[in-house]
């Protein structure tokens, strides 16, 4: 047995020594260039070694970047690459299977090298991309094309969009909205009149209308470009709030009067647009738009008034600041009602506190409790959770023992949320 | 005799033993060496990049390349990911659990990349102890344990099933344990036919019927074994898809051998090889490639693919107006558009596919012979079939169809009375 082992042992060694172990020099790879690492295996690459706080410095200097150069993970990569070496990876990755599915790995770093491709060879990175012979491919890479087109050349890239539509067909023909993003910011930039231009040529040709945050140059005409340029459709579409936000900033009585009178011509609800446009960010400026905004209201009439109310009410009872400020502007008392019934209904949706923030504001105990008891507590979104916290329901018991409620009265209240809460 | 023959086996296994072992490990320093310096050599096919093929400061800049750094959809440079890789364990868990400096947040993506690559490689390390001590963090170690399973599910699919059905039975749901069968597949592309059917072995049911990204394939998939084994019919669909884009002729020979033995089952096939070809050759390529096909094909095979050449979707524009130029007779033509005509959503392109049509004759034909298969409908459902005869008039109208040439057309979908 012995005897076995040493010659077992003894194959085995020699078998090892004949296959090259150690230290021999393995075989060179077939049919490729001779590595770096082969070539200089006395001088091997000092690579650097990379600890937690460099890989945190690199986490660092990422976050300080912009965010449009973020988006592309590759950028540091690429950069050494040559505009040649950046076609030939497209090339490849045309052939690669799966290079069709959209969103897929092959094409999202084929969108990334067409980006860098796009920033030092513009010219021969869009002969590239309008010369591909898939449709799908070219459908898919164009959110790349649009998102890297360069920024000093906006006007030309929209009219390009509209000479080359069939080009954005990408992620359901809404690939396109980099391009008319930017055309529409640099539009409400120069004047009424070049804004609705884009409008228009969005509108005709049927493009995707992004969400985009206009800025405005004073003495922009808002009301020829309400005129001209929001259709019904966009209006419809709420597509409009970042026009009217800045108009309500400039001058609200001319947009109030201008909303009130699309809405009628539209046949919309009239509080459309009316309480969603951006809100003044100080308190002061804030107290003076609600009292503003109260006046306005009181002076209309009829039906269009208490839906106003009510909707006010609704939109801003969220904000408890802003819909006490809208309460105790109001001088009528069923409006004031109102008022108060929507900042407790909103009891399941902007939580316990807001509602009690509210309540604290009206000086009779017995009102407050007399709302809690009528009031229809719904939930306007089927995403937020089933149930009513524990938190919340001791926040509110605790509230209304301070209130001196009687413990049932305590009790219907709490029961009457909970089986609401479990609704869907 | 016994014992000379038993020395003389063992002397030769142990030199065939040492050879073997000796050999392995220079191939794998050459494969190391190889991967460093040249990853396209992983993937033969591909071409040598035109400039810094030679260089000894830098690897080659191909595609290749990036599918390699770029992993998980994250990246980071490659030395980075190499001194990951040769982090201690400790070190590993550091950047898994230590706090990150501030302004640094979660969606920052080099956090992201780096968490990714010291998971991964713990549970390369130690598979069973990343899972052990990720579970000893308690909730605080609970996305760490997320991100271990799915990284099981890339590479180890067997290892990570337990795992998703315990979770599964804690905090996670149904859907969880769909995508973790999906990240599988996904992972089991790059390993070939089998390792994905392995993977459906695993997780049956959990195997959503299917969104995921096939794009990492083993150069040498199998893709009829797929086409064929698979149990997943979206899934079947989609490598099919695929598989037309690389290899149209064999996807289509499968594609045809199916509809001639499954019938009605194997109906989109075609069409999906058709929109898999179109994917790389282009709307117009892809036509021209199927026009060479067709006088291959028995009459009623040839029909019934030209009826289905948009698979399961709609024909976009672009799809009919190829189609409809190179389809050498009329009677393609007419075959094509009651494949994909329909009452209920006038307009569009297939509209567009009649009025290409030229005559008004033969839109009629055309409309006559859709309207036929209206019929059974009108019978047997009265209020859809109202819709639809109010659609074909549309249709009529839209491409002014005189009255008395209208009737041949209702007369089609008109049930005969009882």
């Amino acid at each position: 047995m012995k005897l076995t082992v040493s010659i077992f042992a003894a194959g085995l060694l020699i078998g090892a020594l004949a296959g090259g172990w150690p230290g021999r020099k393995p075989p060179e790879p077939p049919k490729t260039p001779p590595s770096p690492k082969a070539t200089t295996r006395e001088e091997p690459r000092k690579n650097k070694k990379w600890s937690a706080n460099d890989l945190y410095e690199l986490a660092l200097a990422d976050e300080a970047e912009s965010p449009g150069d973020r988006d592309n993970p590759l950028r540091h990569e690429l950069s050494s690459w040559t505009p040649e070496e950046l076609e030939a990876a497209l090339n490849e990755g045309l052939k690669t299977p799966g290079a069709a599915i959209e969103f897929g790995k092959v094409q999202t770093i084929m969108g990334h090298i067409l980006r860098e491709w796009m920033k030092r060879d513009f010219a021969g990175a869009l002969k590239w991309f309008e010369g591909m012979t898939s449709d799908s491919v070219r459908g898919g890479l164009s959110v790349s094309l649009a998102r890297a087109w360069p920024e000093d050349r906006i006007k030309e890239g929209f009219a390009y969009l509209l000479a080359n539509k069939r080009y954005f067909s990408g992620n359901g023909s809404t690939s396109s909205w980099p391009m008319t993003e930017a055309a529409l910011k640099s539009a409400a930039k120069q004047d009424a009149a070049s804004l609705v231009e884009v409008l228009t040529a969005i509108r005709e040709n049927d493009l995707f209308f992004p969400v985009a945050e206009l800025e405005f140059p004073q003495g922009f005409d808002f009301s020829a470009l309400m005129k001209a340029g929001i259709d019904d459709r966009m209006w419809k579409d709420n597509r409009a709030s970042s026009i009217l936000s800045a108009w309500m900033s400039r001058d609200r009585d001319a947009a109030f009067d201008a909303i009130l009178e699309k809405n009628r011509h539209t046949d919309s609800d009239p509080s459309r647009y009316l309480f969603k446009t951006a809100l003044p960010t100080t308190s002061e400026a804030l107290a003076d738009h609600v009292q503003w905004m109260t006046g306005k209201i009181q002076a209309m009439d009829g039906q269009e008034r208490e839906q106003l109310v009510s909707k006010g009410a609704e939109a801003w009872s969220s904000h408890p600041d802003v819909l006490k400020a809208f309460a105790d502007s109001l001088s009528d008392p069923a409006d004031q009602r109102i008022a108060h019934e929507a900042g407790v209904k909103a009891i399941l949706i902007a939580g316990v506190g807001n509602a009690l923030y509210h309540l604290e504001t009206i000086g009779d105990v017995e009102e407050r409790l007399a709302l809690l008891e009528s009031m229809e507590a719904r939930r306007s979104f089927p995403s937020i959770p089933r149930g009513f916290p524990e938190s919340e329901e001791t926040l509110l018991r605790e509230k209304l023992t301070e209130w001196q409620a009687d413990p049932k009265r305590v009790d219907a209240i709490v029961n009457r949320l909970q089986q609401a809460a479990s609704r869907r | 005799m016994k014992r000379p023959l038993t020395s003389l086996f063992a002397g030769t296994a142990g030199l065939l033993l040492g050879w073997a072992a000796a050999r392995q490990v220079a191939t794998n320093a050459t494969t190391e060496q190889t991967s460093t310096a040249t990853p396209q050599a992983a993937s033969a096919p591909l071409p040598a990049p035109l400039s810094n093929s030679g260089s000894k400061s830098q690897p080659p800049h191909d595609f290749a390349r990036l599918r390699r750094l770029m992993r998980d959809w994250l990246f980071l440079p490659e030395e980075a990911q190499h001194s990951i890789e040769r982090m201690s364990a400790d070190e590993l868990r550091g950047l898994l659990t230590a706090p990150w400096p501030d302004g640094i947040g979660n969606d920052n993506m080099v956090r992201s990349a780096t968490r990714e690559a010291a998971a991964r490689e713990l549970f390369r390390r130690d598979a069973e102890g990343s899972f052990q001590w990720a579970e000893g963090l308690g909730a605080e170690g609970h996305t760490i344990l997320l991100k271990l399973v799915k990284i099981a599910a890339i590479e180890d699919p067997r290892f990570a099933k337990p795992w998703v059905d315990k979770l599964r039975a804690k905090q996670e749901d149904d859907l969880w344990a769909a995508s973790m069968a999906r990240t599988a597949v996904e992972g089991a592309i790059s390993r070939g036919a089998d390792a994905v059917l392995e993977v459906e072995e695993i997780f049956g049911k959990d195997i959503p019927g299917f969104a995921a990204y096939l794009d990492e394939f083993d150069p040498h998939f199998d893709f009829g074994k797929l086409v064929e084994k698979s149990q997943q019919r979206d899934f079947r669909l989609e490598v099919l898809k695929v598989w037309a884009s690389v290899d149209p002729e064999a996807a289509l020979q499968r594609a045809a051998e199916q509809l001639a033995t499954k019938g009605i089952e194997a109906q989109q096939l075609p069409g999906i090889v058709y929109s898999g070809v179109a994917t790389t050759s282009g709307e117009a390529g892809a036509a021209e490639w199927l026009v060479g096909k067709l006088d291959e094909l028995p009459q009623d095979l040839r029909w019934r693919i030209v009826g289905t050449l948009s698979g399961t979707e709609m024909p976009s524009e672009a799809r009919v107006e190829a189609l409809m130029k190179v389809l050498p007779t009329q009677e393609d033509r007419i075959q094509f558009i009651a494949g994909y005509y329909s009452p209920f959503t006038p307009g569009g392109p297939m509209l567009e596919a009649l009025k290409l049509l030229g005559s008004q004759e033969v839109q009629v034909e055309a409309l006559v012979t859709t309207a036929g298969r209206y019929r059974l409908l009108m019978e047997i459902n009265p209020e859809q079939g109202k819709q639809a005869a109010d659609r074909f008039e549309e249709t009529m109208d839209a491409l002014a169809i005189p009255e008395e040439k209208r009737t041949q057309i209702r007369g089609a979908y008109t049930p005969a009375p009882k």
